[in-house]
């Protein structure tokens, strides 16, 4: 009995950090080239049941379909974001057993902007128990939109 | 996988039954609370059915039977909060077991082979969004475990014993996924990996086929 419970513990032990991909609404990083970010007065995303926050950093993504295009309103100009994306369901682990990860689209298609110049990056929301979270951080797995040039 | 089965299922009651062609049958029975720990553990199972029956025999030796049991498991579970599986499996168990000659305390072991199937579905509820559902991918797989009981008995009638178990086991099985914490005939899977253990509590009433003697337990 006694080597039952070592095994649990230890099980419970080597688990600690697996994060089995999606588990709430996703959400996408989106960084802006330094202080731009305050010349953003609202953020629409099409499709949305709400508006969300100008100040948040990341924005939420639609799962009922494979792109989610933002609107960013500044005083002088309007700019639109179209992300891609593919949903994939497959078996990560004895514990999570099948997740739900966002991958780049078949297609190579990955986004549409007006923004000028932007570099999409995508990440596993599934993290593994051994050690990978130390090199990304939370908030940093997913989707990470780097908008370099307005 | 299936060589441990085959050992476990036919060899041993093969081996019983080569002792004596005519086995009698000593009484039928039912498992009336099957894992009392699973309605006080945190597993929170979902509308769960779970049926199993027994038919124990005489073998040639006194105070020693033998007895075989069909089980049927029917369960949901939500995992992680967002993934919802439901669980349905089927069980064979054969059981030898020893009774103490001077009370009704009783011990034995048995060996379960066990089928389930587990469909899932994954539900991402949405803040800005509606919410998601789909379906995972359909899993089926087999298990085997080796189980020892100890317990005490009373009888009600003279026909009707009163079995209460303690019972322990040891578990080889790969169904679901995430691997269901259930296998049926035996009970709760502690671990979620392919070899796993169980130990739990139930109740059993079996009808004797022929009444029980009033002072002693021999055949």
């Amino acid at each position: 009995m006694k080597f039952f419970f070592i095994c649990a513990l230890c099980y419970l032990l080597c688990s600690c950090g697996e994060q089995c991909g999606i588990t709430a609404e996703p959400v996408a990083a989106i960084q802006f080239p330094f202080n731009t970010e305050a010349s953003i007065s609202k953020v629409s995303i099409l499709g949305a049941l709400q508006d969300v926050s100008n100040e948040r950093v990341q924005f939420p993504l639609n799962l009922n379909a494979d792109s989610t295009t933002y609107i960013f309103t500044q005083s002088n100009r309007i700019d639109t974001l179209t992300v891609y994306y593919k949903k994939r369901i497959y078996n990560a682990s004895n514990t999570c057993g099948y997740v739900l990860d966002l991958e780049a689209p078949a297609s190579g298609k990955t986004h549409t902007t007006t923004f000028k110049q932007i570099e999409v990056e995508y990440r596993s929301y599934y993290t593994p128990s051994h050690g990978a979270k130390l090199y990304y951080p939370e908030e940093e797995s997913g989707i990470i939109v780097k908008i370099n040039e307005l | 996988m299936k060589k441990l089965g085959y050992l476990i299922f036919v060899l041993i009651p093969l081996s019983i039954q080569a002792q004596d062609s005519t086995l009698k049958i000593r009484a039928v029975g039912v498992d009336v609370v099957k894992n009392v720990t699973h309605y006080v553990s945190g597993f929170d199972f979902q509308n769960p059915i779970i049926a199993e029956c027994y038919v124990q025999f005489f073998t040639p030796k006194p105070n020693h039977y033998f007895s075989v049991s069909l089980g049927y498991a029917s369960m949901a579970r939500r995992a992680q909060n967002h993934f919802l599986q439901s669980f349905r499996g089927y069980s064979v168990k054969t059981t030898w077991e020893q009774y103490s000659k001077t009370s009704r305390k009783f011990f034995g072991y048995s060996g379960v082979f066990s089928y389930g199937t587990v469909k899932g579905e994954l539900e991402i509820q949405g803040n800005y969004f509606p919410n998601y559902k789909t379906g995972t991918p359909y899993n089926q797989g087999i298990g085997v475990a080796l189980e020892g009981f100890a317990g005490t008995s009373a009888l009600l009638f003279k026909r009707i014993e009163t079995r209460f178990l303690l019972r322990g086991g040891t578990i080889i099985a790969d169904i679901g996924n995430p691997q269901f914490p259930y296998l049926t005939g035996l009970g709760i899977s502690y671990l979620p990996e392919m070899l796993s253990f169980n130990v739990g509590a139930t109740i059993q009433l079996f009808y004797l086929i022929k009444r029980a003697p009033k002072h002693h337990l021999t055949n």
